[in-house]
């Protein structure tokens, strides 16, 4: 080898050297950074494994703690994940048979389903989703779901999560509100009653019957002030009771109210009216239920003028009543005194029958007299006369006992204490004292008895007074109670002591009845009403 | 521009024309480098420019000659360093149509500071490409190089035509057929 090459070769050996040294330096460079890499990244990664982390674990308390159930799924609805609420209300575990979500919806749902899953990939969010489904026993619940969409890095969706509620009870409650709504808003529609609502006196709302009662038509009144439908001068009446109402002193009040129609005549009616209050208790509008009484005033005016004419009726009867009476006593007496004067002065002229005859007008007189005060008694018993007070009825036959003629042979007995009652004394004794001395009267056996018992209902006091006297042939039993009915013409009945005895009893809102076989006895039977 | 250019430059002169003309084109060119490369460093283009032109001179061959030839023999330098980039192709045409997209792409990944041409698709068939290269070094009879040595590879042949689109060559388009 020449000189030259060695040369050469040494040169190229000198360079490659050099070359190898760059390529170490470089290396070395090179190294250097990727430790300061690697050391970065590892640093960085920690830093990122740390995040991680803690955001799992973040993610882990939200989901454990949502109380509502809490579902993650595929993009085809299978479960990738659920809450303990959600394995719960589901009556699934995705973990022990794997879920999916299409499977309970509801057969009726499932378009509005797709539905609202198209929407979802489109917007990202699904709100108010609302469907029936069938959880894990079969039965059917109406749920609410919220939910929205999970992306990659890439906004790719890979995932859905969603809350569900369960709004059966809501779904139940709502369909029983409009359920009951409708049949308030029937209830309104048909009633007889006018309705309306009013707000500070704007009315608001009228059923159909409202406005038929004023003559207006569905809606006319909507907005209009009650003030223009009243009539002028009632509405002062109600400006106090409202002010009540409305500052909660008062919950509704009910008054006479003329309403004004639309053709300018007057409607009186009956209203009351409520306060409708909101939650706070605050009055929010009034209620008015409104009822003509147009017709019903008419009645009760009608039934005071009639009763106004029968009181100056009876007035006037009783009145007439005591001038016969006295006009038609008055001759009598006259009668009477001349006829013992006849028979004093004449008596030595006078044979046995004219005696008998001037005695026999004599008993006429008494008994026409008698027929007078009967009749003046029987007039002058009526209701308004009654003055009711505490009666001894033992003591009042007692009282009878000594007034009649009880001839020797006849016994008055009371059976059992008869009670202490509230009636008007007179009358009671007059009622007594008829039947009594009715019975004394016409006994005719040796031992008379007269029977007197009583009893006692709930609503009456139930007498007896029984005789064994001659009886009561049965043709006359209805005819008795009649006025002017007597079976004798020679004792002193006037015929009206038993008419008077019936007036008293139905006065007393009572009933009488006879038990009666000739020459057996009697036995009247009657009741009082207790006041 | 990256060593291994310059390594497998000086490479291809020494086993071509031997380890004097390479001497002779470093001292001569008195490039700051000395002459001293290696495959992993970079160095001024300008370097690369000298000792091309020293080298023409040296041996009586034009500078694009030189670079064709030096295109043929990169190809297999190319290959070795990276075999996996031309494995990843079945077909000549698909190769080139992948030198903007991925094979370029991942020579950046690998050196960022890599300064590379940029090809455009004009047009591709089964059995053809149009491609337009840009560069401001107006390296293209390199790349034609390349090129043929690629068809070569796939134990085929392709006719290859250029036009100058600028005439400082920073902008060619090749019209590349394959032979049947």
């Amino acid at each position: 080898m020449s000189e030259a090459d060695v040369q050469l070769l040494r040169k190229a050996l000198e360079r490659q050297k050099k070359a190898r040294f760059q390529a170490e330096r470089i290396l070395e460079e090179k190294s250097k950074q990727l430790y300061d890499v690697s050391r970065h990244l590892h640093s960085v990664n920690d830093r990122l494994e740390y995040m991680l982390n803690e955001k799992a674990s973040e993610l882990d308390g939200v989901f454990i703690n949502i109380i509502d159930p809490y579902v993650i799924m595929d993009l085809e609805f299978n479960v990738i994940n659920m809450n303990a609420s959600a394995k719960e209300f589901l009556g699934f575990d995705h973990m022990v048979t794997p879920i999916n979500l299409s499977e309970l919806v509801h057969k009726d749902y499932v378009e509005y389903t797709a539905k609202s899953v198209a929407s979802l990939f489109e917007v990202g969010t699904l709100k108010n989703y609302r469907a029936k489904i069938r959880v894990g026993d079969g039965t059917e619940k109406i749920v609410e779901v919220n939910g929205s969409l999970i992306y990659d890095k890439e906004r790719n969706p890979i995932a859905a999560q969603g809350i569900i509620r369960d709004i059966t009870r809501e779904a139940e409650t709502r369909e029983l509100l409009a359920q009951q709504r409708k049949e308030l808003q029937i209830i309104v529609e048909n009633s007889p009653l006018g309705i309306v609502l009013t707000d500070q006196g704007m009315i608001i709302k009228t059923n159909p019957r409202f406005g038929q009662m004023l003559g207006y038509g569905a809606g006319e009144l909507i907005g209009r002030h009650v003030k223009e439908i009243s009539a002028p001068g009632d509405i002062n009446n109600s400006i106090n009771l409202l002010e009540k109402m409305n500052s909660g002193n008062i919950d509704n009040f009910t008054i006479i109210k003329k309403y004004l129609r639309k053709d300018g005549s007057e409607l009186l009616t009956k209203t009351s009216v409520s306060a409708f209050k909101n939650r706070k208790g605050e009055v929010e509008y009034q209620v008015a239920m409104v009822e003509d009484i147009t017709e019903q005033r008419n009645l009760e005016l009608q039934k005071e003028k009639l009763l106004g004419e029968l009181e100056a009726r009876n007035e006037g009867l009783k009145e007439y009543a005591h001038i016969v009476s006295h006009d038609l006593k008055s001759p009598l007496r006259s009668i009477s005194a001349l006829a013992t004067w006849l028979g004093e002065d004449y008596k030595d002229v006078l044979n046995e029958d004219g005696l008998n005859n001037l005695q026999m007008m004599q008993e006429k007189i008494e008994a026409m007299d008698t027929l007078i005060d009967g009749i003046l008694k029987y007039s002058s018993i009526d209701l308004a006369s009654l003055e009711n007070s505490k009666i001894d009825l033992n003591e009042i036959v007692n009282d009878i006992r000594e007034i009649i003629y009880v001839p020797e042979h006849v016994r008055i007995v009371i059976l059992n204490p008869l009670p202490e009652i509230r009636a008007d004394r007179t009358r009671i004794h007059q009622l007594f004292q008829n039947i009594v001395s009715n019975a004394v009267n016409y006994i005719e056996v040796e031992e008379g008895l007269v029977r007197i018992s009583s009893s006692e209902s709930p609503s009456h006091w139930h007498f007896s007074i029984e005789d064994n006297g001659i009886g009561i042939p049965a043709q006359y039993h209805d005819k008795i109670f009649k006025v002017f009915q007597s079976l004798d013409n020679q004792k002193h009945s006037s015929g009206l002591g038993l008419s008077i005895v019936k007036k008293i009893v139905d006065l007393y809102e009572g009933e009488i009845q006879l038990e009666s076989e000739v020459g057996k006895g009697t036995a009247f039977n009657f009741s009082i009403k207790k006041i | 521009m990256k060593g291994i250019i310059f390594t497998e430059f000086l490479e291809l002169v020494e086993t071509k024309f031997g380890l004097e003309v390479v001497d002779a084109i470093i001292e001569e060119s008195a490039v700051e480098s000395g002459g001293i490369y290696t495959s992993v460093g970079t160095y001024e283009f300008s370097e690369m420019v000298q000792l091309l032109s020293r080298l023409s001179e040296k041996v009586n061959t034009p500078v694009g000659d030189l670079l064709y030839v030096f295109g043929l023999y990169l190809f297999n330098s190319l290959g070795k360093a990276h075999p996996e980039v031309i494995r990843a192709y079945s077909d000549p045409i698909e190769l080139l149509d992948s030198i903007e997209d991925h094979i370029h792409v991942h020579v950046k990944k690998l050196y960022p500071d890599a300064e590379l041409p940029t090809f455009k698709i004009l047009n591709k068939s089964d059995h053809s490409i149009t491609m337009v290269y840009s560069s401001s070094r107006g390296l293209y009879r390199l790349a034609h190089g390349l090129i043929h040595k690629t068809f070569e590879h796939f134990n085929g042949s392709a006719t290859i035509t250029y036009e100058l689109l600028k005439p400082d060559g920073t902008e060619v388009k090749f019209d590349i057929i394959q032979d049947e």
